[in-house]
């Protein structure tokens, strides 16, 4: 069993330039004959954040100042979790020439997805730091402490929702016109851009916001970035719970259907 | 301990794509069967595209692939290749596998040509300095002159065609699993292409070449299987392959 993982994972690593490859192609192909490029990437959430900012502060009466970063943490943290859901769909399907010609490791495909929104994401922080040099500039500091455990957790999660969404989408072709409705359901009960006192009216929806393992995800960036502190125990508990178990399945659906998944493509 | 020969050992392996996909209904099918308001579609079945197949081959050996259209040609290059899973039995080879079918494919349209030689390097396990090492005998192969710093959408269907071949043959591997590609492109292009290839089929080990060019066959293999409905039906010479075939192809034994 050592030995196979052994020899599985060092067929990952003798694919690295081919997996680096694919993660510059994506995102070239994406931002391709576009005057701003990149900048896209963090000007986008910083402008939706306004909108939302500029309409939420006023339904909700809440301080623009720091109601304005928490939806932008929320989107940023988001897109990582929905892209690995939703776009991660494609992430076999749309490299299937690869995969007919050559006997690769499937999950080459799935890593370098998650590898494009992990590099996403942090271009994307640019736009938060950006922020918070106006509003919290000790935030910064915090954020820089407890960033590098926050990727630590995102990526497996993001590479396990990567390689469930692939699989089951080279087989089931409804999941990818599925997944965003369940997902645009699961931002309106987490607080992407709703606040904890939001939530505290219904006390069913409250306790479904202290154990909704997104809450605990969002902390990990929210608590040093927005409020300066480290992240609760209890948020990391969750979060490397919430990455386990979404690991062992996104294990059990590649095992299971491993190499079959070439007949559907 | 020395490194092991190369080789291929299939044994009694059985290789089928499976009838489920196929016989998938939509919703609509579904409930319009039932209603009896549509005729249901007839199930497929599985196509048991390789049965209980043996094959050995050692070091040193050409072999060539002969047999009618579905015969599982194209499908035991991919078994060996490990692309296609079997159903039951073993799947044993030794060495680098190189294998040149489907070579047009996967090319990104977007970028240059001189940036899709180092996507397909990388695809096939080199390494960005021995891509770089190899691109400007590549480029000179391919002929493609200027065009080489262009996008591949720009390039004529031949162009695309002598920049694959171009750089899928740069590559050398123990193993060679060859569909069809000896020769390639316009006329000009044929004749070092098919010296090019012989190149590659001097440098491998080993070589499993599925044709229709019963002529290139006999002048390459040392040896040749027929296949008939995933089955062997002749090993053994390539020329006596040859007459086992056509007496077959035109007596109508199918």
């Amino acid at each position: 069993m050592t030995e196979r993982i052994k020899a599985y994972f060092g067929k990952l690593y003798e694919m690295r330039f081919f997996i680096w490859h694919l993660v510059k192609l994506d995102l070239r192909n994406k931002f391709r004959r576009s005057k701003l490029g990149m900048m896209w990437t963090f000007i986008s959430p910083l402008c939706l954040t306004m909108i939302m900012a500029v309409v939420f502060a006023t339904v909700f009466k809440q301080d623009i100042a720091t109601y304005a970063p928490y939806i932008l943490s929320g989107i940023l943290v988001w897109d990582i979790l929905g892209s690995s859901f939703q776009a991660g769909s494609y992430a076999i399907i749309s490299n299937q020439f690869y995969i007919r010609q050559c006997n690769h490791p499937y999950s080459l495909y799935t890593l370098k997805s998650s590898l494009v929104y992990l590099v996403t994401f942090l271009i994307a922080m640019v736009s938060l730091l950006l922020w918070l040099v106006f509003v919290n500039p000790i935030g910064i500091l915090y954020g820089a402490l407890f960033l590098i455990p926050a990727l630590i957790i995102y990526f497996p999660i993001s590479w396990a929702g990567t390689t469930i969404a692939a699989y089951t989408a080279a087989k089931y072709r409804d999941y990818p016109m599925m997944i965003p409705l369940i997902m645009q359901a699961l931002w309106y009960v987490s607080p992407v851009f709703f606040q904890e006192s939001m939530f505290e009216s219904n006390p069913i929806l409250y306790k479904w916001f202290l154990y909704n393992p997104i809450s605990c995800i969002l902390n990990l960036i929210r608590a040093p970035f927005l409020y300066n502190r480290a992240p609760a125990l209890m948020d990391y508990g969750i979060s490397i719970l919430f990455a386990v178990v979404l690991g062992l399945w996104a294990y059990r659906i590649a095992h299971k259907n491993g190499k079959e998944v070439i007949f559907y493509l | 301990m020395g490194k092991k020969d190369a080789h291929i050992y299939l044994d009694h392996v059985n290789m089928s794509y499976p009838s489920n996909i196929y016989n998938a209904r939509t919703l609509k099918q579904e409930l319009f069967a039932r209603m009896k308001l549509e005729k249901p579609k007839p199930l497929l079945r599985d196509v048991h595209a390789l049965k209980d197949f043996t094959l050995h081959a050692e070091e040193g050996e050409r072999i060539g692939v002969i047999g009618h259209n579905g015969s599982g040609k194209s499908t035991l290059l991919k078994t060996i290749a490990g692309i296609y899973p079997v159903v039951s039995g073993t799947v044993d080879v030794q060495g680098k596998i190189h294998s040149l079918f489907d070579i047009g494919l996967g090319f990104d349209p977007e970028a240059t040509g001189r940036d899709n030689i180092l996507y397909r390097g990388l695809l096939l396990g080199s390494k960005p300095d021995e891509i770089a090492e190899k691109t400007q005998e590549i480029v000179d192969f391919a002929g493609l002159g200027d065009f080489i710093d262009y996008p591949l959408k720009s390039y004529s269907s031949g162009m695309m065609v002598r920049l694959a071949f171009s750089v899928s043959t740069s590559l050398t591997g123990e193993v060679l699993l060859l569909d069809e590609v000896l020769s390639t492109g316009d006329i000009s292009f044929m004749g070092k292409a098919r010296q090019r290839m012989l190149h590659v089929i001097d440098e491998a080990k080993l070589m499993v070449f599925v044709t229709h060019d019963l002529a290139s066959m006999v002048e390459v293999c040392n040896r040749a299987i027929m296949l008939d409905h995933g089955q062997i039906v002749f090993d053994g010479d390539p020329k006596e392959a040859v007459e086992f075939y056509k007496e077959r192809m035109l007596g109508g034994t199918n």
